[in-house]
Formats: C-alpha cells, sequence, structure tokens
C-alpha cells in the first residue's frame, strides 16, 4: 500500500492529493501547464536538476583527469543556472553543495561536535585539480554531491509567490556582486565571472517565465538590457575585471529596478530578511534590517530614545565595580571604537571596534557570544574589565533616576535585560555607512582616485581578501543570508622579528577544546581600520602595509609557519608593490565621518 | 513477570483489530497463551543503575552494536540508535523500526514471537537519506492516529535536509529510491515529528514538530504544529506556538507551575531560515532547543495534553531568555479548533536550584502515558553544581500529583570498567516507547542508549560505507514501570 509515495512529479496534481487515504476526498485542483509561472520554473528547475545530477554521474564514472575535469566543468555550470533558486529555496542543501573544501566543524555544545569532511563543488574542483589526482575519492565526494540533488530533486515543489521571486532575484543579485565575482567559490578555476553570467542568465529566465506579472512593459525592456548588458561586461578577465564599476552602476541599479519591479507587480512583503525590502543599495544605512539583527524581528520602538540611553550607559564609568572604566575606555570613539592599544592593559586580545558590530552573527574574536546582548554579560562579568555582575549593574542603573525615568518611559521596566537592550541598540546605530567609499559607490560623489578604485578591485578579485571580509561590512557574515560569521585560520605570528612564532593565542579552540579550531578567530571588518590600529587579534602590526605584506605572503605558512589548518592560501597572492599600496589606499577610504 | 502476562485482543495484532472492534466486550483475558517472554538477549550486561524506590522493574538488554544477529549475522546495530517505533506482524513477530541517527539511516529488526531479535536490516540508508542524520522518530498507526502505518523521522544534521521524513516501514531494504520529505510540514532543525492521537479532534490530523533550533542570542527553537484533514500530511496549514500573554517575551519568562495563555500563528513559509523570521516576526515563542515531544493517552482530552522537552543552552546571550539545564512544558489545545486559544504550563524547570527538577542536566527525549511522563536526558556538558554531576537519567514525572523521580541512571563507572566508553563522553538515554499493548505485556518499554565513546566501528556498511562515529549502541526492555 506504500506506492502511495508518489513522487511530486509531473502529474500536475497539487500534492494535498498524493496521500491515496484521501484520494477520494481529495478535490483534484487540476493546474494548467502552461498558466502557472511556478510549475513552469519547477520544471525548468527539475531539468536542470537531472542535467546537474547526469553530468555528476559522468564524473562519479571518469578514467582520468580530463574526463573528469570536463564532467565537472559541465556539472558545475548545471548548478550555477540552478542557484538562484536552489540558494534560495532550500538554502541548507545549497550550502552543502557549495562548501568549501574546509572541515566542516559543528560545535553544537561540548558534548555535541561534529567534524566532517566537506563535500559538494568546490571540494571536487580542488581534488580535480591537485597534483595527485584521486580518481576513487572523487568518485565518493561526487555519488555524495548526487545524492543530494536526488534527495532534493525528489522532494522538490516550488511554491512560490512573488515576494518569494523578488526575493531570491535580489539574494543572487547580492550574491554575484558580494561573493561570486570575489572568487568566494571557484577557487581554483577562477572562473567566477563566467558563472556569474549564468546566474544572470537564470535571472533573465525567471523573469521572462514570469512576464505576465509586469504591468510595464518599460520595465521588462529596462531588464532586458540591463542584463545583456551585464552579461557581457562580466565576459572579462578575472584579474583585471572593473568591480567597483561593476556594483556602481549595475548592481545597483538592478536594485532600483527590483524595487521599481515589486512596485509595478503591487507585491506584498509579509516580513522582512537581512535586507530591507526597499534596499536600492548594498552600501548604505538602509541597506539592512537592524531587526533581523537584533534580539527578534518583531518591530521595535522608540529606537532613536533608547540608542541614546544605550549611549549614555556606553559612557557610564558608574556601571562598573571601581567606577573607573566605561565600555567607552577601550571602545574611544575618535578611534572607531578602539583604543589604539596592542591589547588594553590585563587584556589578551587587541579591542575591536564596536561599529557595524551588530552586523554580525557572533562575536568576540572567538566567536563565544551570539549577540551584542549576550557579549555585555561576558565583559560584565570579566574581572579584568567590569569585574561585576549583572544584578550589580542593574542597582547602579537604579540609582540614577534619570535611568530610571527613562527605562520606564522606553521599556515599561528595568532589568538587567533592558540594560543590556539599550546598550546594543546604541551600538545597532553605529552602522552609518557614510565613508568616503560609500558615498562613491553611491554615485553621491566622484573623489575616489584611480589607486584607490584599483585598491578595492584587487581587493575584491587578485587579492583575494573579500572572500572572507565580504563588502558590503568587509567582515566574516556571509551575505546575502547573513546567517553566520566564519572563522579563519591565518596564522598570525607573536612577533615582527625574524622567525617568528606563532601566536600562542588559540583562540576559538578554548570555546570548546576542538582541536581542529587551533588558533581560529573572527573575520574582524575593515571599516574604519584605518582608525584601529594596531591590527590582528594581538596587535601584532603598526601599519596595513604590514599587514597587506602578511596576507600576500601567504600568512603563516608564509612566515614558516607548519598551520595544518590554515585557511588562508598558503601561496603567494603576487601582488606589486603598488597593487598593495592601492589595497592600502582603498581601505583608508572606509572611514565613516 | 508472569503477573504481567495479560493479553487482551487488541494487542493481538494491529491488523486485526479492525476485525475486532466490536468484540471489546467478549475480549476475554487469555491467560498464559502470550509467547513473548522478556528477557536479555544481548551478550551485553546490563549497564543501567536502577534507583533503589524502583527495585521492582526488570532491565534487560535487548540487542546491542556488539551482537550477532542469527538469521542476519553481519548486520550491525549501528551508531546512535534514536527515534523507534514497535509493529506486532500478523504471524505474531515483532518489527522494530529505528532510527540509526550517526549512520543517516533507520534500520528494521525482526523479532521473533518470544521478541528474540532474529534479523536485522536497513530500510533507509546514507544514500537515500543523502547522509542526513534521522534523530527521533515516531510511528503512526491506525489504531492510535487513525491512519498509518507509517514512520516519521527528524532530518536534523550532516546532510543539511532539514525536515520531516516519511517512510513506509515495509519499504524493501533493496529499494534504491531516494528518501521522501513531507515539504508541507516545513524544514525545521527538525527533532521529531509527532501526530497527537486520532481522538484529540474528530476529522483533524495534527503533527507536532520540534525545532532543535541552537541559538546563542535568541531562543529560536519553535513548536511547530500542522493540521491536515485525517491523513493528509500534504495539504494543510503549518503554524507555530506563540505565548499571547503580553508579559512573557521569553520563555523563562514563564515560572514553573504558572499557566499562560496560547494560540498558533499561520505560517506561509517553509525553508528553514524564511520560516524562522516570518515565525519570530508574528510572534512566535522561541525555546532554547526544542527537543521531543509526546501527547498523553486516554480521553480525547488526554489527547490534546502535549508535553515537550527544551534541552536548554548555556551562553551568555541566552541569560535571562533561555533555559539552561533544561524545561518541561505542558501544553492544552483547544478543544474545538487546534490552532485556537489553549494554555502552556512549564511543568518543570531544571533551572530552579531547590526545584523539584533541579537535578534536570539537558531533558531530551519524553514519553508521555495516561498517568506519567517518562524523561530522558543527554547532558550538554554542564556540570556545574553537585545536583548536575550525573550521567544520563531516566525520570518520572507524575501527571496527576506531580510526584517527581529518578527511575535509573546510565553507568558508565560501571561500563568502563568493562570495556564500554570512557566515563568522559557521556551517553544519550533516548527511543522510549511504550510497547505494552504491542507485546501484550502490561507496563513494558523499550529504552535506548547511545554509547558515546564506546568505540567499536560499529556501522553497518550497507547503512552507510563510510562511518562517522563508529560508536554503539544498545536497546533495553524495561517491565514494571507504570503507565
Amino acid at each position: 500500500m506504500f506506492s502511495i509515495y508518489l513522487n511530486l512529479n509531473i502529474t500536475r496534481t497539487l500534492s494535498a492529493c498524493l496521500f491515496l487515504v484521501l484520494l477520494l476526498g481529495c478535490k483534484q485542483k487540476q493546474e494548467t501547464y502552461e498558466s502557472d509561472p511556478v510549475l513552469i520554473l519547477q520544471s525548468n528547475y527539475k531539468s536542470g536538476l537531472q542535467t546537474c545530477i547526469k553530468h555528476l554521474e559522468a564524473l562519479e564514472v571518469a578514467k582520468n583527469k580530463t574526463q573528469g575535469i570536463k564532467a565537472y566543468k559541465l556539472a558545475r555550470s548545471a548548478f550555477k543556472s540552478l542557484e538562484p533558486i536552489l540558494a534560495f529555496v532550500d538554502k541548507a542543501n545549497y550550502k552543502f553543495l557549495n562548501a568549501p573544501n574546509i572541515l566542516k566543524i559543528e560545535e553544537e555544545d561540548a558534548t555535541d561536535i561534529k567534524i566532517n569532511n566537506p563535500k559538494g563543488f568546490q571540494v571536487l574542483e580542488e581534488m580535480l585539480f591537485d597534483d595527485d589526482v584521486d580518481l576513487e575519492t572523487i568518485k565518493t565526494t561526487a555519488k555524495a554531491t548526487k545524492n543530494r540533488l536526488n534527495l532534493v530533486l525528489k522532494n522538490t515543489s516550488l511554491k512560490l509567490k512573488n515576494h518569494h521571486v523578488i526575493w531570491l532575484i535580489r539574494d543572487e543579485i547580492a550574491r554575484v556582486a558580494l561573493t561570486g565575482i570575489t572568487g568566494f567559490d571557484s577557487p581554483v578555476l577562477e572562473n567566477s565571472l563566467f558563472e556569474a553570467q549564468i546566474a544572470y542568465k537564470t535571472i533573465q529566465d525567471i523573469l521572462n517565465v514570469f512576464k505576465s506579472n509586469f504591468k510595464n512593459q518599460n520595465l521588462v525592456k529596462n531588464w532586458n538590457t540591463e542584463i545583456a548588458e551585464t552579461i557581457a561586461i562580466l565576459n572579462a578577465d578575472f584579474n583585471t575585471f572593473d568591480r567597483y564599476n561593476f556594483i556602481k552602476n549595475h548592481t545597483n541599479k538592478q536594485l532600483r529596478l527590483l524595487v521599481e519591479t515589486q512596485n509595478d507587480w503591487s507585491v506584498n512583503f509579509p516580513f522582512e530578511l537581512a535586507f530591507i525590502n526597499n534596499m536600492t543599495s548594498l552600501f548604505s544605512n538602509e541597506t539592512f534590517n537592524l531587526n533581523y539583527f537584533s534580539d527578534s524581528n518583531k518591530q521595535d520602538h522608540k529606537v532613536v530614545e533608547k540608542a541614546a540611553l544605550g549611549q549614555l550607559l556606553f559612557n557610564d564609568k558608574n556601571l562598573s565595580t571601581s567606577q573607573e572604566i566605561s565600555c567607552a575606555t577601550c571602545h574611544v570613539k575618535e578611534k572607531a571604537f578602539t583604543d589604539g592599544f596592542k591589547t588594553f592593559k590585563k587584556q589578551t586580545r587587541n579591542t575591536p571596534t564596536v561599529a557595524y558590530a551588530a552586523l554580525q552573527k557572533s562575536f568576540f574574536y572567538d566567536g563565544r557570544a551570539g549577540s551584542l546582548e549576550g557579549q555585555i554579560v561576558s565583559v560584565i562579568d570579566n574581572k579584568d574589565e567590569f569585574h561585576s555582575d549583572l544584578k550589580t549593574i542593574t542597582n547602579a542603573v537604579l540609582k540614577n533616576p534619570k535611568y530610571v525615568s527613562a527605562f520606564n518611559e522606553y521599556y515599561g521596566k528595568i532589568s538587567d535585560r533592558e540594560i543590556r537592550h539599550a546598550i546594543a541598540t546604541y551600538i545597532r546605530s553605529l552602522n552609518t555607512f557614510n565613508s568616503k567609499f560609500d558615498r562613491n559607490i553611491n554615485n553621491l560623489e566622484q573623489s575616489l582616485t584611480k589607486s584607490e578604485i584599483n585598491g578595492f578591485n584587487i581587493f575584491n578579485g587578485k587579492g583575494k581578501c573579500a572572500t572572507c571580509h565580504f563588502a558590503p561590512v568587509f567582515n566574516g557574515t556571509v551575505p546575502p543570508n547573513f546567517t553566520e560569521s566564519e572563522m579563519e585560520l591565518i596564522g598570525v605570528p607573536n612577533s615582527t622579528k625574524m622567525k617568528p612564532k606563532v601566536s600562542p593565542d588559540l583562540g576559538r579552540y578554548n570555546v570548546f577544546n576542538t582541536k581542529e579550531r587551533k588558533f581560529f578567530f573572527k573575520t574582524p571588518t575593515i571599516r574604519n581600520i584605518e582608525k584601529t590600529a594596531p591590527y590582528m587579534h594581538n596587535g601584532v602590526y603598526n601599519t596595513l602595509d604590514e599587514v597587506v605584506v602578511f596576507y600576500n605572503n601567504g600568512g603563516g605558512s608564509g612566515l614558516g609557519l607548519d598551520l595544518e589548518y590554515q585557511t588562508l592560501p598558503s601561496d603567494s597572492l603576487n601582488l606589486s608593490n603598488s597593487e598593495i599600496k592601492d589595497v592600502v589606499n582603498f581601505m583608508k577610504t572606509l572611514n565613516d565621518e | 513477570m508472569k503477573n504481567y502476562l495479560k493479553v487482551t485482543a487488541i494487542g493481538l495484532s494491529f491488523l486485526a483489530l479492525a476485525a475486532c472492534k466490536n468484540d471489546d466486550d467478549n475480549a476475554a483475558i487469555v491467560e498464559n497463551s502470550n509467547p513473548v517472554e522478556l528477557k536479555a538477549h544481548s551478550t551485553t550486561p546490563t549497564l543501567l543503575k536502577v534507583s533503589p524506590e524502583f527495585s521492582n522493574i526488570n532491565v534487560y538488554p535487548l540487542m546491542t552494536s556488539e551482537d550477532q544477529l542469527e538469521q542476519t549475522p553481519n548486520f550491525v546495530y549501528g551508531s546512535m540508535a534514536d527515534g523507534a517505533g514497535l509493529i506486532k506482524n500478523d504471524n505474531g513477530t515483532f518489527t522494530l523500526i529505528n532510527n540509526i541517527e550517526a549512520d543517516f539511516s533507520i534500520a528494521r529488526i525482526e523479532l521473533d514471537e518470544t521478541f528474540k531479535p532474529v534479523a536485522g536490516e536497513y530500510i533507509l540508508n546514507a544514500t537515500a537519506t543523502a547522509a542526513t542524520a534521522q534523530c527521533s522518530g515516531s510511528l503512526v498507526t491506525q489504531e492510535e492516529h487513525g491512519f498509518g502505518p507509517l514512520y516519521l523521522s527528524g532530518g536534523e544534521w550532516g546532510g543539511a535536509s532539514k525536515g520531516v521524513f516519511a517512510t513506509d516501514p515495509f519499504r524493501s531494504s533493496g529499494n534504491a529510491s531516494y528518501a521522501q520529505l513531507l515539504p508541507a510540514l516545513g524544514q525545521w532543525s527538525t527533532e521529531n515529528a509527532v501526530v497527537i492521537g486520532k481522538d484529540a479532534y474528530q476529522d483533524k490530523t495534527v503533527v507536532f514538530i520540534g525545532d532543535d533550533h541552537s541559538d546563542n542570542e535568541t531562543p529560536s527553537g519553535q513548536l511547530g504544529m500542522y493540521v491536515g484533514n485525517r491523513g493528509d500530511l500534504y495539504g494543510g496549514q503549518l503554524y507555530a506556538l506563540r505565548v499571547t500573554d503580553t508579559a512573557i517575551d521569553f520563555e523563562v519568562d514563564m515560572q514553573e507551575g504558572q499557566t499562560y495563555n496560547i494560540d498558533f500563528v499561520p505560517l506561509e513559509e517553509t525553508e528553514i531560515t524564511m520560516l524562522d523570521t516570518e515565525a519570530k516576526t508574528k510572534g512566535a515563542m522561541g525555546f532554547s532547543r526544542l527537543e521531543d515531544i509526546d501527547w498523553r493517552r486516554g480521553s480525547a482530552a488526554n489527547n490534546r495534553e502535549i508535553y515537550f522537552c527544551v534541552t536548554g543552552r548555556k551562553k551568555p546571550g541566552l541569560v535571562g531568555k533561555g533555559t539552561t539545564y533544561g524545561r518541561i512544558y505542558k501544553v492544552t489545545l483547544n478543544e474545538n479548533d487546534p490552532s485556537g486559544a489553549g494554555t502552556i504550563t512549564c511543568v518543570l524547570d531544571g533551572d530552579l536550584e531547590s526545584g523539584k527538577a533541579k537535578a534536570f542536566h539537558s531533558p531530551d527525549n519524553i514519553l508521555v502515558t495516561e498517568n506519567y511522563a517518562y524523561i530522558q536526558e543527554d547532558p550538554n556538558g554542564y556540570f556545574d553544581n553537585a545536583d548536575k554531576m550525573h550521567y544520563a537519567r531516566l525520570y518520572q514525572y507524575n501527571l496527576n500529583d506531580g510526584t517527581f523521580k529518578t527511575v535509573l541512571e546510565a553507568d558508565q563507572d560501571l561500563a568502563e570498567t568493562q570495556g564500554y566508553g570512557t566515563t568522559s563522553s557521556t551517553w544519550e538515554l533516548t527511543g522510549m516507547i511504550d510497547i505494552s499493548e504491542t507485546v501484550g505485556i502490561d507496563d513494558t518499554f523499550l529504552l535506548i542508549t547511545q554509547n558515546h565513546g564506546w568505540q567499536g566501528n560499529f556501522t553497518d556498511p550497507a547503512a552507510n560505507p563510510s562511518p562517522t562515529t563508529g560508536e554503539g549502541s544498545m536497546i533495553f526492555t524495561i517491565n514494571g514501570l507504570e503507565r
């Protein structure tokens, strides 16, 4: 009787009817193939999945490297053409299929740590271009990748409403600009620009399928022109591609077209994800929905007032037990909320900026806290910082009648939760996106020098910096979903002397004692970096030139340090002195006003 | 043990039941005719330490990873056994469906009419699940749920297909097709999906989904609910629980023993990130890792009483928001409309230093009978005070008078001396089911241990050719616990 587990297949009968027990009582709602764009899209999507599976099957039986590479490239192209839909409707599986070739470590809790070998396309790409090609391992990896696609194929039933279509196009536009063109997921072939063209072709196809949604036919024309131009421009060399002008003239333009489209389609968004639904630039204080990065995605009230209250608390020394320090003691506004020390006295790590800190999913260099509100608890408890506790802080606040009336007015109550929320709200207000770079890429002024623009292009291309420091925040929180902040092992030395040792700080390891996580640190933002010297978690470098030279030489490996799990490529980036200078010049355009 | 040899017609067979429905009055107790004999069938000793006040119960090791079954000597009872369901077959034998979590597979074990495991095979292997871990599971049957048989399991980690898997318990082991998910039930970090009893609502099937979402900032595990017509797992509506009392922002705002108002908000999304964001936007209550769920047996009103475990999480960001050591909640559903106004009560709070559940160290799995909840732990490693310094325990909570007792504890000190893992790697108790009616012996249960650290390459290549942990599992028969 279990033939009832029919696939959701080409019968075009809505799935409600699949359960045999119910068949008799079920209304057989028939949808015609031609009239429902979602069904057309689903049919295209499923045949794309089948194509991708077919090429992976060819890879499984490849007899040599050449055959393998040929099959891989076809499979990868099919995967990239699926990306706009797959990465939206099945984010977890997309991530699995496109995982980088580094150990997959899930640290749930001290007693629940799972370490698995990664699978998927990037892994296959690296294996196929290895000096010693191991066809057996490639076969296993191709099979695991294929199995996952098969499971996806069997269980796919697209239920896309118009707002989903807008969201998935927007995600893909952002994905191409912020990760795709950086070489983020094409580690060996650097095939990213070609892959971006494939993704844009799918966007074009999707818009085409939904063409009956458009009331304004000019908009259709504008899209066609824009996508054709974009694809033509992407037909370029990876190292010399002008990423700055691509984002300025095309990505941002497409975001504007998308907002016009959602208005034209009269789309009602039921809620907001990380991006604001009306976003028209990736580099603006109207890019991000801060609720998504806070306690709850519910609409908050009196945000400006709460931030102002938080600013008072941030600067108030009475909250510490010694009454000698406040948050601002280490996070000095003039120094972009850092302190200028290698490490503050009694602290083990360099003070990070709190500007843009809100746009992260983990906190502290080792990512041990998951929120601004949470990391405040650790700072308060730390005997070398506030050396206090939540109760004492709350009592200190209660002693100040001004605070009491403000909290009562904005929150209706006072506990440590509201105190932490107010401070966090202040920090969430510090993402101003008004640097020289932002003003230029938003076309508000044209003041960037050729060197600065070239620096951005190297940062996001040849220099591979942006494969970890993702625009627009230039930190490790991965666009376009912003669900995690990545950690890396780059091998920071303990000194600038010859033959240094690796910095003894074990970083992430200290959180759960996972040995594969020794020396891992969270990728911080480089916004305002000119003001936040010295650099690295131990403040080992005083200048940005030193930092870029360190990366250019292959990080710790380049210094002769033997680090099995280094995630930074250990070979040289081959940046010339003038290119290094350009990168530094670009980074200095990121100072907020 | 002989005292428990009462077989009612209900116990004879699932399929026979339909035919016997009208004969309840004549369902004479058949003395001593039940061939089932509860006893140890494993070569492994019992590694559970029973509390003195439960000294009357019997615990038998039924099968472990080191056993060889006579009909299938190559079958390996694999790594991290979890959810399970037991079926009685027409010929008097039994079929046990059992998730083998770390081998990304589902096993089917045949037991003869005396309840001795004789054969095992994998009906869903790592290829079919694309290496997705199957966590807790639940068996849906005509008798209890009004449709089935069907086995639901939660896809949680490893493979990224987060959602509810549905498997035919009689699927052939040679079946090469990929696993079936239930898209209408949504993507969650699915710990379990549990269909409640058919008497709860006349013509509806109501499924609860436990969202083991661990978040370091905001408790984000939601209680998902799916409502469809009887037996329809495709065309119904998805919801999440919302606490409607305005004073309650976070789960720990709810005090042990207090009752709060709830309802269920409809959700339109099914993809995991969007579903989570939608639920949060609509004010769904988030719990710090919502794990297993069960419903109370007995009357229709009982069927509408839902219990679930929140295992807890210790992170600075969760202070004042989510439970640390774990909680048990009771939800009482609206009598007429499952999504309508109901209530929630935190019945046991492991964070209360002198509370009755002060020993709680990550309650993870729950079985609810007519009068008791049996709560099983999977310690998260929070050995912070004397009350928490123990291995995984099984607790008994009396639903009528609130009495709370420890039934047994994993005996890892003994286990270590006998070569079963080390005391530094704590085991999980899981998969407890009430099999009294299926085997025809009252007060009979199955209980599983995931023996973390008991290394023996315990992965059947037929389940997964490239093993992940290789750690062993054990399943025990327990008799004498009240229902």
